[in-house]
């Protein structure tokens, strides 16, 4: 059970990460990604929007799959940028294990 | 009151005889699976048959015109048309006959579409469409030429209801020439409305709209208002209803807080109020009745918001947990600036939205409603309402946080999608639930936090469950109909599964109840926005005016009558109807003797024919269809004398 | 899967070492240009600028051999402290692994590159010393501190050198080059990738070359939306080629972006791939050094579109 944190997206807009709330969990993305793996990048998307950073951080190693070929960027029909918000992520994690936060 | 129009028959068609038949292919629709040809070669066999024809469409011009030269040049003088369903095409079909110079009713349809290609293939199709059309030819030998029943018209409608959709109608009447009575129950005008402040999806204020259109059915002459109002009496038909108006002073604590605002308000007779309506004339101090004449009805008895249970999402267990049209009301009194909403003294950080309340329950899934019954139905306004007021609220307050709660979002109409699309752009944060699966409401364990929690299993989120803690929780109620039990029971119009009224057809004649001469507008049909109920209202005030201005109405002839030559007077008929006053014992002079035999009301009668059914005599019989013309299909549909020999 | 945290930090300490990701100096590796003949900087010249891309793949090829072997093994926890031995995987130990004919076939790839620019009278110069890696890999994996301060790096060098205009020859330094640095470091240049400047015309005439199908990277076809040029070339040699369904905005990746972190993954995409481009039943050509080194570990008879553009203008001229 994860408590919903509505700040968490505000907090990773200082990584870029600032169209997580457009998108409106459709799954093109998911659908289209040629990793076909566990509803990736939609599930990451979905916890930025709810806050859970514990799942994010759990999960990290996902984001590294990404092959940033920008296909779901292409498709998102609501322009929520899943590819550079993957990006966006890696960049918040990467931070986050400098700063000596556990990954 | 009923008069015999002049026969449109001429001549009189020969007795039995000159029967046409004419084939349809509906474009491959039948002759895929019917020989449409050997169906007409049998049909030539059957007695009285003098031609059969088939045509691609009958249907069409051609079609037609084959039918009314056959009849024109004295060949036919009955038609059987072999088609699709007489719902479809026999007003069709009718018509030509009248435009060949004949009478309409005698005409006789076989459904070969429905009943036949449809439903079967092969040889079978083309046997069982043969029976059928020989059948029909079998009918048509025995049908008289029969006249329409004429009625006239009261001039004056009555509006039953005082909301939107009745003051609409009402108005759309009087402007076009017709006296108009509106009867409201309440004190007031302007129906659910007056709760509103806004209204979805364009933001125009329930003052504006009430205002105008109450203000212009006041001043209208043609208009007259009856409040705290009830229709306590009703009788007759279309064109002819009789109706008993009662004006009382209402249940003391019904209205009282509506009359608490308007007095505080300072507000005269006829101002708005908001919360309110408009208060057009003083309540009465003792009761009055009204007879009333009138010929056509509009009921516009409107809905009322979903009440929830004690509990159901925490309703009335926290105090925090409010219906839409409740957080509408408190919005009011609260400050219009402020980075967060402000409730009653309470800051409003996150609320949380939840749709379907009181919608689209389940039969197993669900608690049945405190009357037994589920709202099964989508009411439709109640996400565009929700996101509407969500928007509101946080493009006055940006810091106040929504968390939205739906099973499926459906923002139908034109600027509804965009209510969706401001949402997200808000930065209103959606949560999806399965039925059965609803949000719960808890008390926050975090005592510093916001005073609940919503715990939901999460659809989008995968079906993990979520907290979100919250300061306050909306239930996006949805609208039931008013009860109005004892109306449908004196005026025997249809209700649907749903309660709400059940109009003739959904498409075609979406206005008009199966009983002539009443018609629906708003949201006693069923669950409308404004303006859906206005366009209904509109459109039941136009069809109501149509019956108005020209003065009578014309009925099928479908109905029971009686053979005065076998009557003995056994009032067994009477008995058996199903129609008040469709049937009655008078006092007739027979062979020189006073005697009590059978009389018809054609306007009253059903055309159900259970006095049929009861006659020892045989005295009694629905015209165009009679026991005889039924005993000629059954003969023709058994027999095998025209079939061709294999 | 590799932890991707200890690839990005051995990345990372081989681009602050060696301003690239491999470890070794870039003079150990960037050698092509010594066989490319001379080019002399004229006032107005583009700089072409390799973003050390094709150079370094049989150094990649070489790298993931070897990764390929610790991947989901004990040895792969070890990785982790790959910086700290630098004669294992990086510098030298790696430039032994590589093969020589490896080296000499991506090397002939720019040269061609070269002498198809000067044919089409483009003004361009190289100078190895003005040549670097453009940290896309950091800016992937997602170190953004290391990225900047590469990126930073190069952009400033590049205007202390007077560079304006830029000629590029791979996907992912244009992509670089053109849209994120002007994004981070604030510096813009004029980039154009080299095969929207050819101007081969009437040189060739196809010579009964069969056709090919085209495989579009990434960046090229979806990012950058430069799919057509490299068809417009080919039209203007007379060549004919063919499309698979997932080609131009829409293409399908090769699967080599992930070989740095799960080798495994890219083999797995890869397959997908190349059965889409085997259906065509033709060579494949693409313009991207990882898809070509991709594309040839599934065993597709597959070229660089330098390769096939400079083996036609031979035969024509």
């Amino acid at each position: 059970m994860a408590l919903v944190n509505p700040d968490f997206a505000a907090e990773l807009q200082a990584y870029g990460v600032d169209t997580a709330l457009e998108c409106f969990n459709c799954g093109t993305c998911a659908a289209i990604c040629p990793l076909n793996y566990e509803h990736f990048p939609r599930k990451m998307i979905r916890y930025i929007q709810v806050g859970a950073k514990q799942q994010i951080l759990q999960q990290a190693q996902d984001l590294w799959r990404c092959l940033h070929c920008g296909l779901c960027t292409r498709t998102c029909p609501r322009q929520a940028n899943p590819g550079e918000l993957i990006l966006g992520l890696r960049r918040y994690v990467v931070a986050q294990s400098r700063r000596g936060e556990h990954v | 009151m009923v008069k015999k129009k002049k026969s449109l028959a001429s001549p009189e068609p020969t007795p039995g005889g000159k029967v046409g038949v004419y084939v349809c292919h509906c474009g491959g629709n039948i002759s895929d699976a019917v020989d449409v040809e050997q169906v007409c070669a049998q049909a030539r066999r059957v007695p009285g048959v003098v031609v059969a024809r088939d045509n691609m469409f009958m249907c069409s011009d051609p079609g037609q015109e084959m039918i009314i030269e056959d009849l024109k040049s004295g060949l036919v003088e009955r038609v059987v048309v072999a088609s699709c369903s007489p719902s479809l095409h026999e007003t069709t079909f009718r018509n030509a006959l009248v435009r060949a110079g004949g009478n309409p009713y005698v005409y006789e349809h076989a459904n070969l579409r429905e009943q036949v290609s449809w439903v079967h293939h092969g040889p079978e199709a083309t046997a069982k469409a043969t029976r059928l059309v020989a059948a029909a030819a079998a009918k048509a030998a025995q049908l008289k030429p029969l006249d329409p029943i004429r009625v006239e018209v009261r001039p004056r409608a009555l509006v039953i209801g005082g909301g939107m959709a009745g003051l609409k109608a009402a108005l759309e009447l009087a402007e076009r020439g017709q006296a108009v009575v509106l009867v409201e129950k309440s004190p007031f005008l302007g129906g659910q409305v007056a709760q509103l402040q806004e209204l979805a999806p364009g933001g125009e204020t329930a003052a504006a709209v009430i205002g105008e259109l109450a203000g212009a059915v006041l001043q209208h002459p043609a208009i007259t208002v009856y409040t705290c109002a009830q229709v306590e009496g009703f009788e007759g038909y279309i064109g002819n209803f009789k109706l008993k108006i009662t004006r009382t002073s209402p249940e003391s604590a019904e209205y009282s807080e509506k009359l608490e605002r308007l007095s505080q308000s300072g507000c005269g007779p006829g101002e708005y109020v908001p919360f309110v309506g408009l208060m057009p004339a003083a309540i009465p101090e003792s009761r009055e009745e009204i007879d009333l004449e009138a010929g056509v009805i509009i009921l516009a008895t409107g809905m009322r918001p979903y009440q929830p249970r004690q509990g159901e999402y925490g309703y009335k267990d926290f105090p925090e947990v409010v219906t839409l049209p409740e957080f509408i009301r408190a919005l009011a009194a609260a400050p219009a600036a402020g980075d967060t909403l402000v409730l009653h003294g309470r800051h409003i950080r996150g609320a949380a939205l939840i749709h379907c309340v009181g919608s689209r329950q389940i039969p197993g899934i669900h608690e049945e409603n405190p009357g037994g019954y589920l709202n099964e139905y989508c009411s439709r306004t109640c996400c565009a309402a929700i996101l509407h007021a969500a928007n509101l609220i946080k493009e006055r307050h940006p810091q106040t946080k929504f968390f939205d709660f739906y099973r499926d979002i459906r923002t139908y109409g034109r600027g509804q999608e965009e209510l969706y699309t401001r949402a997200a752009a808000n930065q209103v944060l959606f949560f999806r639930f399965e039925a059965g699966e609803e949000p719960q409401i808890l008390q926050n364990p975090d005592a510093k936090g916001s005073p609940l929690l919503v715990r939901v299993k999460d659809v989008l989120t995968f079906g993990e469950e979520l907290e979100v803690p919250v300061d306050l929780v909306v239930l996006a109620v949805g609208q039931e109909p008013n009860n109005i039990s004892d109306l449908v029971e004196k005026m025997k119009i249809p209700v649907g599964a749903d309660r709400f009224l059940q109009e003739v057809h959904p498409k075609l004649r979406p206005v008009e109840l199966s009983v002539a001469g009443i018609l629906l507008a708003g949201t006693c049909q069923a669950p409308f926005g404004v303006g859906e109920a206005c366009a209904a209202a509109g459109a039941a005030a136009v069809k109501a005016a149509a019956i108005l201005s020209r003065g009578y109405v014309e009925l099928d002839p479908f109905v029971a009558e009686v053979d005065l030559s076998k009557c003995t007077g056994t009032g067994a008929c009477v008995e058996a109807c199903l129609a008040d006053g469709a049937l009655a014992m008078v006092e007739m002079e027979v062979g020189g003797q006073k005697v009590q035999r059978a009389r018809v009301n054609p306007v009253m009668c059903l055309g159900c024919g259970a006095c049929v059914a009861v006659c020892p005599e045989n005295a009694i019989n629905i015209q165009g269809w009679t026991l005889k013309q039924f005993e000629s299909m059954v003969d023709m549909i058994v027999s095998d004398e025209y079939l061709e020999q294999a | 899967m590799f932890k991707p945290t200890d690839i990005i930090d051995l990345l990372a300490a081989n681009v602050r070492q060696t301003r690239n990701p491999f470890g070794v100096p870039a003079s150990r590796f960037n050698t092509w240009w010594r066989d490319a003949g001379g080019s002399t900087r004229r006032p107005g010249d583009a700089l072409l600028f390799t973003g050390l891309m094709y150079q370094a793949i049989p150094f990649i090829e070489a790298t993931t051999r070897y990764l390929e072997r610790l991947e989901d093994s004990p040895w792969a926890e070890h990785l982790r402290w790959g910086r700290l031995v630098p004669a294992s995987l990086r510098g030298l130990g790696l430039d032994y692994l590589t093969a020589a004919a490896e080296k000499k076939k991506f090397n002939g790839i720019l040269q061609t590159i070269c002498r198809v620019l000067k044919k089409s009278q483009v003004g361009f110069f190289y100078h190895p010393e003005m040549d670097f890696y453009s940290g896309i890999l950091l800016y992937d994996l997602g170190d953004q501190e290391g990225f900047l301060r590469h990126a930073r790096f190069v952009a400033r060098t590049l205007k202390l050198h007077g560079v304006q205009k830029i000629i590029t020859v791979d996907p992912h330094t244009t992509y670089a080059l053109k849209e994120l640095y002007p994004k981070y470091t604030g510096e813009s240049f004029e980039v154009t990738p080299y095969f929207t400047l050819l101007h081969l015309a009437k040189e060739g005439g196809g010579n009964g070359q069969p056709p090919v199908v085209l495989h579009d990277p990434c960046f090229y076809g979806r990012y950058l939306k430069l799919a057509e040029g490299p068809r417009q070339v080919l039209r203007s040699l007379g060549l004919e080629y063919v499309e698979v369904r997932n080609c131009g905005e829409f293409t399908s990746c090769c699967g080599g972006p992930a070989e740095s972190v799960s080798p495994a993954l890219s083999r797995e995409i890869l397959e997908r791939r190349a059965a889409e481009l085997q259906a065509a039943a033709a060579p494949v050509v693409t313009f991207c050094p990882i898809c070509l080194a991709n594309l040839l570990k599934a065993g597709l008879p597959v070229e660089d579109l330098a390769s096939l553009v400079g083996r036609t203008v031979n035969n024509g001229g």
